[in-house]
């Protein structure tokens, strides 16, 4: 297995913290065909999901030189995925409960907080897994795979999947529990590699 | 905390779906860094952030990449405030020639050599002085327009004005600049204020449709030609009204239309047909046919020619499979 710094998705992110906009460049080139579809599935709305997309790069660079990220691959996936909901989730709630979106707002509710145990791993070796992965979302049950759609791509809390499907919050939280624990045995993570 | 309400928490963060009091809470607890299965944590993170690279890759425009960079290049640099200001100094101004260089810390230094209380009166005959003096004639400088009162009432003014005009104008291209990020932000938010509008009708039908009891759901999968499409259909109990979850459905020519199919036993029957519509994402299907849900074997989704067709002729767009 490689150190963190091996991985050339770590390397070209500490080249953006020293400003490099080559690395930036190949950083989009590398995440966008990944990170794209996933807005857009979560917005669906083509101009949202530019805007989404933009965001997500401006937090890349000018956070990249304050972080010290040890899997670059889930760190910005998982942002994306945030951000997107983060606009899903304002569109479906009314004025008096938004909240105001600023840096201090941005730094806790939609930077990733990973943990410090992450293994780390490039998004080559993620392409890898595709036909593993689906494969295994096979062996989830529809009720499994529908509640981890409705919190991954729908960006529903727990309460809210437990009233759309009209059962306990705790069936769901059990459901979430069961159904990633299979897919974690099943995807494993992938071995860390010059990806 | 009991260990499996651990394990169930950790599994509701890593998904992103705990709600937003409970997240506050976990997340400060995180990061003050009390104790927790973090190796788990960090498993079920990557499994999560796993599962989009089965979405069908998609590469943004080259007119999306080119605006991207260079909006985030606009942004604060990554480099810090020192390292840059060298560089938008040089950028900003132009090197002065090496005659102004000179003339630049000569009057400097005289000033420094200056009384500051015999300034206003004998500033020019001290510059006078100290120039027959100490350095070589400059020919330009040697006239007497340059070293006159007269001179000098008109060349403090100009200096003040051209000052005041040149802050003037880093500021108005400083505050244009942010006026043209501000109305980026605004389009992306008068962009994603139209998706509500959008999202809160597709999302009605969709909420309206799940207060039938008992649902069937069945997954749709792409034909032959888009077999990395996938999709739903919701059958309510009383059997009379489905709903089709369908993202980006690709167009159709004007004389299409899709048309729905459920293959109950040996017989198959139309459950209605649709137009694609361009970010519509739900289509309703009414007064269908009475059917025994227990025989259904499959749903397929076809493109057939308007009006309609007795039986599927057309492309298979979507299958529930066999």
């Amino acid at each position: 297995m490689q150190e963190t710094a091996e991985i050339k998705d770590n390397i070209l992110f500490q080249k953006i913290a020293s400003g490099d906009k080559d690395a930036f460049k190949e950083i989009f080139e590398l995440y966008s065909p990944v990170i794209y579809p996933l807005i857009k599935k979560i917005v669906t709305e083509e101009k949202t999901a530019e805007y989404i997309l933009s965001e997500v790069f401006r937090i890349i660079w000018v956070k990249a030189p304050v972080l010290k990220i040890k899997n670059v691959y889930a760190w910005i996936v998982t942002l994306a995925r945030n951000r997107a909901v983060d606009s899903l989730r304002r569109s479906n709630s009314d004025s008096e409960t938004i909240d105001f979106y600023d840096e201090e707002y941005e730094d806790f509710f939609i930077l990733p907080a990973l943990s410090a145990l992450i293994m780390p791993f490039g998004i080559e070796s993620a392409f890898v897994k595709a036909d593993l992965i689906k494969k295994s979302l096979e062996e989830l049950t529809e009720a499994q795979k529908y509640v981890i759609h409705l919190a991954l791509y729908e960006g529903l809390t727990l309460i809210e999947i437990s009233k759309k499907l009209q059962i306990p919050v705790e069936t769901v939280r059990t459901k979430i529990l069961i159904a990633l624990q299979i897919l974690k045995e099943k995807i494993s993570v992938p071995e860390a590699a010059n990806g | 905390m009991a260990d499996r309400e651990i394990h169930e928490m950790i599994s509701s963060f890593a998904a992103g779906c705990m709600d937003r009091e409970n997240f506050i809470n976990f997340k400060n607890y995180m990061l003050k860094g009390n104790d927790l299965p973090y190796r788990e944590l960090g498993e079920l993170q990557n499994t999560i952030a796993l599962l989009p690279v089965i979405l069908e890759k998609e590469l943004p425009s080259e007119e999306i990449k080119n605006k991207i960079l260079s909006k985030t290049f606009v942004q604060e640099s990554p480099l810090s405030a020192e390292d840059e200001l060298p560089e938008s100094k040089d950028e900003i101004l132009p090197e002065p020639s090496k005659e102004e260089k000179i003339d630049v810390n000569k009057i400097t230094d005289e000033i420094k050599d200056e009384e500051i209380a015999a300034m206003p009166l004998s500033f020019t005959k001290i510059n006078e002085q100290e120039k027959e003096e100490k350095l070589p004639p400059v020919p330009v400088k040697k006239s007497s327009v340059f070293h006159s009162d007269k001179f000098l009432l008109f060349l403090i003014p100009s200096v003040l004005v051209l000052l005041i005009l040149t802050i003037m104008l880093i500021i108005t291209s400083s505050q244009t600049s942010k006026i043209n990020l501000l109305e980026e932000k605004l389009t992306g938010l008068i962009a994603e204020n139209n998706q509500i509008k959008e999202y809160i009708k597709d999302n009605s039908i969709f909420t309206e449709f799940f207060n039938y009891p008992d649902i069937l759901t069945l997954q749709l999968k792409g034909g032959k030609a888009n077999p990395d499409r996938s999709g739903k259909i919701f059958i309510a109990g009383t059997n009379d009204e489905a709903l089709l979850d369908l993202a980006n459905i690709p167009a159709l020519p004007d004389e299409e239309v899709y048309q729905v199919w459920a293959f109950i036993g040996e017989d198959t029957f139309s459950l209605g047909t649709f137009s694609p519509e361009s970010g519509k994402r739900y289509y309703k299907l009414t007064n269908l046919l009475k059917f025994d849900i227990k025989r259904l074997k499959k749903i397929e989704i076809t493109s057939e020619s308007i009006p309609s067709s007795f039986i599927p002729e057309g492309e298979v767009f979507y299958s529930s499979g066999g």
